[in-house]
């Protein structure tokens, strides 16, 4: 029924991740699914660690966001610890976080999207890739890696760049910024903020072309959940959990992250190692878990912000409601979300580089083992993420559960591939612009899955077409 | 000089460019820089680009045995977060970046689950490998 097609393998994503598109009887695609099948283990082997030493152990997890880890491990290790960081530590862990959500969502524009959103996914595969655009648009290029440095310089200033000996530890950070190091990340956020403004406008020139893709790249109903604050403008640190609906009104809110297994289940599947958390409340029993499908990450979270909390990223907020209708549940818009994100920190960069505080040399919090369980969560660039610690009375790991930002998504993921193959798949063939589309839909999540290996030759990605039987009519893999 | 040992060292072999580029860096040697890093990122083109001469060195499951190449721009165009060498080099001529002579040195693996230190076989080929490093860079 299917002719052999050698198709075009997923890119520009990282991990062992294969998407499987299943057909139904009658041809039509019935199913979709994005599997990771690594890193089976990682909790396991946490067990018996030192709770001081996993801030630095699950840094080493991930090349691509180890602050992330670094911060939702220290405040795990904070709470073990029953100490408060002083203030001058909040500001530098929050800091670094500003960093690194900048550098990550720069990567994730002008490497990992903008050859599909600025050369088209039409475009001829030659070039639609990072250095066709470069060759068309050198200065995009070059200031993208500026903004990724820039980005990367206050992250090796707090949290250290040798990852074994992190600057981001259990009751503040390792060591007091100086001066001159505050000096340096103030005068670099001027052109940071600059390239912010350039590639939200650059967005917002070619976003029209796309009103396809916006209709049916994980255009759905979902829940959205994120870090709030009490004021109600645009978090990513220090707060509790809060959940939304389509419309926008509160499901949940003021929820203690140490009590995220009352609201959130996780679903483990036999064929892929990525968690499926869903919202347990709209899960019954004999439910299917999809039905409680929810998703993080910048679109959650600037739906989530009454506003963004500094001047351009406001207007640009106000922009993307009116543009959207108020809730944005497209997951194409998680792209036109990161360039929001990136504003908004180069603007509280800018407010508090200023600030004596950041100076101060009171940084950390000193005490023993005194709670046996705990739970840290931080925003990292893709969404929230939490470390759940238990520990015995010598602060040694007894149990550990790590929630991922991408494991959250997986749900929205699964139903996004769907109905991007519902919606370009019309036959018996697949066209190569389908697969472009399928991969593209995946990458708005700008899904990590960089704790698994890379070693060359080891990078096995594979898209898979089944029948109704689930047998394979046709794949690709790039090795 | 610039010696960039790439990999995950809670993977086992996949750590071991990172052996390999701390057993140099502790050599000392004038004018050879030593890095680092889980993977190659962008940001690395301006490191590269400012170099005589790059050799990476990373592990492999391509070969049984250690392999050296030099990096050739345009033939792996995906920059993932996992880029390539050659990917680097083609980023750094796409934007205008005078480009030294970029060598990648693999080592094969033999085990890249989770866990820490090298395996025997692996282990073993470290010194091959240093030195091969060390050829490269004319020392």
């Amino acid at each position: 029924m299917h002719d052999l097609v050698t198709i075009d393998p997923v890119s520009r994503i990282e991990g062992h991740a294969k998407i499987t598109i299943r057909l139904g009887e009658d041809g039509l695609v019935s199913d979709a699914r994005f599997h990771v099948t690594e890193f089976r283990g990682f909790e396991e082997f946490c067990r018996g660690r030192p709770v001081f030493e996993m801030p630095s152990l699950t840094a080493r997890t991930c090349g691509i966001c180890p602050v992330s880890h670094l911060l939702a491990s220290a405040k795990a290790g904070d709470a073990i610890m029953g100490v408060e960081p002083p203030p001058t530590a909040v500001a530098l862990r929050t800091l670094a976080n500003l960093g690194q959500i900048t550098q990550s969502h720069a990567l994730s524009f002008f490497h990992l999207s903008a050859p599909d959103l600025l050369l088209g996914m039409d475009a001829d595969p030659a070039i639609r890739n990072v250095f066709g655009l470069m060759g068309s648009e050198p200065e995009i290029a070059r200031r993208g890696i500026r903004l990724r440095s820039y980005g990367q310089s206050i992250i090796e200033a707090i949290a250290g760049r040798k990852v074994h000996a992190p600057g981001i530890v259990p009751g503040g950070v390792a060591h007091p910024m100086t001066a001159e190091t505050r000096d340096v990340i103030a005068a670099g956020v001027a052109e940071a903020k600059e390239t912010a403004i350039g590639a939200l406008e650059l967005y917002l020139s070619i976003a029209d072309r796309f009103q396809r893709e916006i209709a049916a790249f994980g255009s759905f109903p979902s829940l959205f959940l994120a870090i709030a604050n009490r004021a109600g403008t645009w978090e990513h640190h220090t707060g509790h959990l809060k959940v939304i609906d389509a419309a926008g009104a509160v499901v949940a809110d003021n929820i203690d992250p140490a009590d995220y297994r009352t609201y959130l289940g996780e679903s483990t599947n036999k064929d892929s190692y990525l968690k499926s958390p869903y919202w347990k409340p709209l899960v019954p029993d004999s439910a299917p878990v999809a039905d409680g499908m929810y998703r993080v990450g910048p679109l959650a979270r600037i739906n989530m912000a009454e506003r963004m909390g500094t001047p351009l990223a406001d207007e640009a907020l106000d922009a993307f409601r009116e543009t959207v209708g108020g809730v944005g549940l497209s997951s194409f818009h998680y792209h036109h979300a990161r360039l929001i994100e990136i504003l908004a920190c180069t603007e509280r960069i800018e407010e508090m580089i200023g600030d004596p505080l950041l100076t101060d040399t009171r940084v950390r919090a000193e005490a023993g083992i005194n709670r046996r369980r705990a739970v840290g969560v931080s925003e990292a660039p893709r969404g929230t993420l939490f470390h759940d610690y238990e520990v015995d009375d010598n602060g040694l790991l007894t149990d550990v559960n790590l929630i991922i930002a991408t494991g959250q998504n997986n749900l929205g993921m699964n139903a996004t591939v769907a109905q991007i193959a519902r919606e370009w798949i019309t036959g018996a063939t697949i066209e190569e612009s389908t697969l472009n589309r399928i991969e593209a839909g995946i990458r708005a999540y700008d899904p990590c899955l960089s704790c698994s290996t890379h070693a060359i030759g080891a990078m096995p990605m594979v898209v898979t077409l089944e029948d109704a039987a689930g047998h394979a009519v046709c794949s690709a893999t790039r090795g | 000089m610039l010696v960039i040992g790439v990999g995950n060292d809670l993977r086992r072999d996949d750590g071991v460019g990172r052996v390999v580029a701390s057993t140099i860096e502790e050599m000392a040697l004038p004018g050879v820089r030593v890095m680092t890093r889980s993977q190659l990122v962008p940001e690395l083109v301006e490191e590269i680009a400012g170099s005589d001469r790059v050799v990476v060195v990373d592990a492999s499951i391509d070969s049984v045995s250690l392999t050296a190449r030099l990096a050739e721009a345009g033939t792996d165009p995906a920059m993932t977060h996992h880029g390539s060498p050659e990917a680097l080099v083609s980023l750094a001529r796409t934007i205008g970046q005078a480009v030294p002579d970029v060598y990648v040195v693999g080592v094969p693996a033999a085990d890249l689950g989770l866990g820490e230190g090298l395996t025997p076989p692996t282990a073993a080929l470290v010194s091959e490998a240093v030195e091969t490093v060390l050829a490269l860079l004319g020392r």
